[in-house]
């Protein structure tokens, strides 16, 4: 199981999503959630630590969500961190990309608090295997 | 609940910001051609709107943004070229994201008919994905298209299954990747950030920009005005204290230390009261987005052919004049496009390009933002203004006679002006440029006109840097000091009693032949005025004021100079029976009244009229 | 903010009050409306207003009215001397300046000893009056100030 305080970013550049997103986590039990606004602002709070799962946004200006991914497995000190992608569309190249990048699941706006539950508690269990 | 109306709230006013600044994209677009990173900003937009109205429940924008956004895809994956009937359909479901965003706002309930326009987004689309495409290598083979487009729900279905599919794949999969991917990753990532400083150059709002701001109440930013004017009374008193040591102990060596340090401290008290001031103002861009559209729409339904230029769209001024001069400066554009330029036929025969510019530039002038809207087109005919004005009974024929090419040019601000017989649609309704000048006046600006015949028309709006300054006329009444704003004074005079005629119970003078109403400003303010009433003495002093048709005078005991001075709020106090529209503090720390002169005009002539 | 009477019966049976009079009379509002206490200052008057609207003043930059409580509660006129002073209270948000003839002290008084029902010799007033305090061989009336010049209540 995940440890509800555990700390969350959230990133996506619209604020409403993050919004949402958090009210979400909320819901589910998840309270302690910081946001950043792209990839790029992701990327360097993350490098401050303690972050326990990234859900992050596709389209993003500046760095979008699987650039971030990227970004995130190939530095020795974040590649462990578990990344929840947010997407609208399930283009199959797109999701071929994110898994091959390493993303640890992703879900399908719009979700609903006990899918978001599901998909993040999906992750835990295999991450802890 | 109310959690829900916040984000609801936000998402609103976050998805209209989002419009207002793809839309101007879709004039560059048309402009430069393809450009991937202007289609990419566009989809990405339509994309989020999407996302989040999906969470929100709002059907019909998810499904207006959906199409949209379908279309921008085809046009980054370059499998359609882009075409004016794209473009009008997407701008026209900007609108219609726009008026249902204001049905949400409202909370009226009310529904609009959106499937005509998704049907013409689909047809547009289905249209250009039968044309060829210029590049074929992004052509893919059919089948593949076609379970793209189709309707929402089967892809929806595919989407389920292949994310279970994922899930699976995930389990298999290690996290970690091969060096390979990493290696396109990195040069993709490079790639992008160079697009991004190219399109960081070109739009002056980039999310980077955003990024570095603050939001922050202004009701905050208020209160640290309103130190700093107490910091710069402090300052006021000890400059005061400082030249009387001066003068008292001037062989004191730390006289001269003092006189110093009073004099930095008077330099950076001025430069805090800038630089606060500067906090309230945001650049003017904020409000320029729609006029490439706007000009657009109404040049192609003219038939003309119109080229709008900005200068000096990162130009700042205060959050109350952006919030008040779009109004005008549509008027004036739409002024431009209707009378100033010609038809292409016309400018050809002219001998010049069949395609006019209009060049909207804003810069800083002192204490004031000038914004200069020219055209070059036909320039105003000034015969046929006063010809107009005569017929029209605005203008005697002397006046007309005596009056030189720039006067005439103003003709155009007088009240009931229009010089077309029938008002079109577009610049019509009624409504003349007076209306750009009273706008403008309220923000205590002002407008004027100069115009070459056959070379051109230029706008000229003045408004002050801020709202929260303006110049005022210092007057005493009754021995207590008033500020009376500066913009709608015409002139001061004057004139001895004798000269003060009374008709019908109402006061009036005789200006250059034009009987204006007068009156006494001791009687307007009550009985409540400071100090003792003086005897009428034999001079009196006037100030004529002008708001757009209606003249007055108001006679004051005597006009003690111009001040620029700082509003303050009065919280606290009904003002609207005192003929005060708030007051400032002068330096030696003292209150005075700012004088309402749009609810004295209001007052006065309602009462005429009863 | 919930109005005075709410605030004073959940203040945990003390009340802190400021105590000030206008003529022989002694008047407390609660201390928690109360941000300072301040000299008579230039009052400048406001043109059209109410008598009771004694004018404004300039508090550190800002420009905030000043109320006659003699003239609000219909008392003979005064002039003001060394005692007077201006109490600024903010009263739902909006901040206010109260003309006084003397502020006396802060008082810890407890809860019962306020009685609700006015004395008849304030009855013209009572509308603003939220209850007596008795205290030795004082009486001390209570100003609601949310009443006096809450919002809602036109000046």
């Amino acid at each position: 199981m995940s440890d509800p305080n555990m700390k969350i970013l959230v990133v996506d550049d619209f604020s409403t999503m993050r919004r949402i997103v958090k009210n979400l986590l909320r819901q589910i039990g998840y309270e302690n959630v910081e946001e950043a606004e792209d990839g790029a602002q992701a990327y360097s709070r993350l490098q401050n630590g303690g972050f326990g799962l990234v859900i992050s946004d596709w389209n993003m200006p500046n760095m979008n969500g699987l650039d971030l991914l990227k970004k995130v497995r190939s530095d020795p000190d974040l590649k462990e961190i578990p990344i929840l992608m947010v997407t609208a569309e399930a283009e199959k190249e797109r999701v071929i990309a994110a898994i091959q990048a390493g993303v640890n699941n992703y879900v399908v706006k719009p979700f609903t608090g006990e899918i978001l539950k599901e998909k993040i508690e999906n992750i835990f269990d295999k991450v802890n295997i | 609940m109310d959690d829900m109306n916040e984000i609801i709230n936000e998402f609103i006013t976050e998805a209209m910001e989002s419009l207002d600044k793809i839309e101007p994209l879709f004039v560059e677009l048309e402009k430069k051609g393809h450009d991937a990173d202007l289609v990419n900003e566009i989809f990405r937009s339509m994309h989020t709107i999407k996302g989040a109205a999906g969470f929100l429940g709002f059907q019909s924008i998810v499904d207006v943004a959906h199409s949209s956004e379908n279309i921008m895809k085809k046009l980054r994956d370059r499998d359609i070229s882009l075409s004016t009937e794209l473009i009008d359909v997407i701008l026209k479901s900007i609108d219609m994201l726009r008026l249902l965003l204001g049905h949400q706002q409202a909370k009226d309930g009310v529904e609009e008919n959106i499937s005509g326009l998704i049907n013409d987004l689909e047809s547009v689309l289905q249209k250009a994905l039968e044309q060829p495409v210029p590049s074929p290598s992004a052509t893919d083979e059919p089948a593949e298209e076609k379970s793209v487009d189709s309707k929402a729900d089967i892809s929806n279905g595919e989407e389920i299954s292949s994310q279970k599919q994922v899930d699976e794949n995930i389990h298999e999969k290690e996290v970690g990747h091969d060096n390979s991917l990493l290696q396109s990753g990195e040069a993709a990532t490079a790639q992008r950030s160079l697009a991004d400083e190219q399109a960081s150059c070109e739009l002056p709002a980039t999310n980077k920009e955003i990024a570095k701001n603050l939001r922050v109440d202004v009701n905050r930013i208020d209160k640290v005005m309103d130190l700093a004017g107490e910091v710069v009374l402090v300052r006021n008193r000890l400059m005061n204290i400082s030249h009387y040591f001066n003068q008292k102990y001037s062989d004191d060596p730390l006289t001269e230390t003092l006189m110093e340090s009073v004099s930095f401290l008077d330099r950076v008290t001025s430069d805090m009261q800038l630089a606060v001031m500067k906090i309230r103002m945001q650049p003017i861009n904020k409000i320029l987005g729609k006029f490439p559209r706007f000009v657009r729409d109404m040049s192609a339904s003219l038939n003309k052919d119109v080229a709008l230029h900005i200068k000096g769209e990162g130009t700042e001024v205060d959050k109350s004049v952006i919030e008040n001069i779009s109004d005008p400066l549509t008027h004036i554009l739409r002024n431009a496009i209707d009378h100033g330029i010609e038809s292409p036929d016309e400018r050809s025969a002219k001998g010049k390009s069949p395609a006019g510019n209009i060049l909207i530039n804003i810069y800083q002038k002192g204490n004031q933002v000038v914004i200069d809207v020219s055209d070059d087109g036909k320039g105003l005919d000034t015969d046929r203004l006063k010809q107009k004005a005569i017929e029209k009974g605005i203008l005697s024929m002397e006046e007309a006679d005596k009056m030189t090419d720039d006067n005439a040019s103003d003709i155009i601000f007088m009240p009931g002006f229009s010089t077309r017989d029938t008002a079109n649609e577009l610049s019509g309704r009624g409504v003349g440029m007076d209306v750009v000048k009273t706008n403008v006046s309220l923000l205590n600006g002002y407008v004027e006109v100069r115009s070459d015949r056959d070379r051109g028309t230029t706008f000229r709006i003045c408004i002050p840097l801020t709202l929260a300054i303006i110049q005022a006329l210092m007057v005493e009444v009754s021995g207590s000091k008033y500020a009376i704003p500066l913009s709608p004074i015409e002139e001061t005079l004057q004139v001895s009693s004798a000269q003060i005629k009374n008709v019908n119970g109402q006061q009036v003078i005789v200006i250059r032949d034009r009987v204006c109403p007068l009156f006494e400003l001791k009687n307007l303010l009550g009985e409540n005025g400071n100090g003792n009433g003086k005897e009428d003495s034999e001079q009196k002093y006037l100030v004529v004021i002008s708001m757009g048709e209606k003249r007055f005078c108001v006679a004051v005991d005597n006009l003690l100079g111009q001040e620029e001075v700082v509003i303050k709020a009065l919280d606290g106090i009904d003002t609207s029976s005192t003929y005060v529209l708030g007051a400032t503090i002068t330096g030696d720390g003292k209150v005075v009244f700012i004088l309402d002169v749009n609810s004295m005009s209001r007052n006065f002539f309602e009462i005429a009229k009863g | 903010m919930a109005n005075t009477t709410v605030s004073l019966s959940e203040s945990k049976e003390i009340l802190q009050l400021v105590t000030f009079t206008l003529g022989t009379e002694e008047y407390a509002i609660d201390i928690l409306n109360v941000q300072e206490i301040n000299r008579i200052t230039e009052i400048t008057k406001v043109p059209n207003s109410p008598d009771y609207v004694e004018g404004v003043i300039n508090l550190r930059g800002k420009v905030i009215p000043v109320i006659n409580l003699r003239r609000k509660f219909n008392f003979e006129q005064k002039v003001t001397d060394d005692n007077s002073r201006i109490i600024i209270v903010e009263i739902q948000g909006v901040t206010n300046g109260l003309v006084v003839d003397s502020v006396l002290e802060v008082l810890r008084i407890p809860l019962d000893s306020v009685e609700d029902t006015p004395p008849m010799s304030v009855e013209l007033n009572s509308h603003f009056i939220s209850g007596i305090a008795k205290l030795d061989n004082r009486l001390i009336i209570l100003i609601e100030l949310d009443k006096l010049m809450g919002k809602g209540v036109t000046l």
